[in-house]
């Protein structure tokens, strides 16, 4: 599966996502306690959104230097955002994904980090055609 | 168990896949299965299954901390008798090294992920 980061200015929450993404898409499953992590969809190519609300100082100790960390930092146009993770093996689903989350958090940033990398706006992932 | 691997649409997974069915013909039990555990969090799709290890691989080159998704996998694959290795090529060193004192272990290359399997895919 691909691993997607999704960047927040606020927490995201289970609740919120779940409501919104049930009335969208089938096959949403959520975890019994809908403030805890995940909620996925079934069938086939399945997809799984996670709720860590981490930050980017929980990845110091994961960087060479400061300046590393800050530069990555840098790359990502919130300031202090909230980090969350999602997995999806085709770019369809984490478009439909993404399609109901910017309506709650419409400064919603992707980073797809994988071999090929990508980063940008929520609504960019939307119109850049990917090949998976 | 070929075909589920090739058509699992990570280029990665079917790599390691293949690697290790070369070495260790017949020990891949299960790719990209969704397993349910009170370790995992909920259901949860495990790359790849083989007799003694539950391998997960990354292909990413940016660290996010994915700490709590190793550490569920690490308790499960204890839970079943198996170890937990993630392969993780373009992960920096010091990630590496990081995961490692919490426990999590980390390989980036294809001999060091067969030695680590050699010592229990008996």
């Amino acid at each position: 599966m691909r691993d997607f980061y999704f960047y927040t200015s606020r927490p995201m929450t289970a609740k919120d996502c779940f409501d919104s993404l049930n009335n969208e898409i089938k096959n949403i499953r959520g975890t019994n306690n809908l403030d805890e992590v995940q909620i996925s969809v079934g069938g086939k190519w399945r997809s799984y959104l996670w709720f860590y609300n981490e930050r980017f100082e929980d990845y110091m100790n994961f960087y060479e230097s400061e300046e590393e960390f800050e530069a990555d930092k840098d790359l990502i146009p919130i300031k202090e955002p909230y980090i969350n993770f999602f997995e999806a093996y085709r770019s369809v689903d984490a478009k439909r994904f993404i399609a109901v989350l910017m309506r709650i958090y419409p400064e919603l940033y992707v980073e797809v980090n994988e071999m090929d990398y990508w980063h940008g706006t929520a609504q960019e992932y939307l119109d850049t055609e990917f090949d998976y | 168990m070929f075909n589920r691997a090739k058509n699992s649409r990570d280029p990665l997974v079917f790599d390691v896949f293949c690697t290790i069915e070369s070495k260790f013909p017949g020990s891949v039990l299960f790719v990209n299965e969704e397993k349910m555990d009170c370790f995992l969090g909920g259901p949860r799709e495990l790359d790849i299954i083989t007799k003694k290890c539950i391998i997960e691989v990354k292909s990413g080159k940016k660290v996010r901390k994915g700490l709590r998704q190793f550490e569920g996998q690490k308790r499960y694959a204890e839970s079943r008798g198996k170890i937990h290795i993630v392969y993780a090529p373009k992960m920096p060193q010091i990630a590496r090294n990081t995961y490692g004192k919490m426990g999590i272990t980390i390989v980036s290359n294809y001999t060091d992920l067969i030695n680590m399997m050699k010592e229990h895919e008996k």
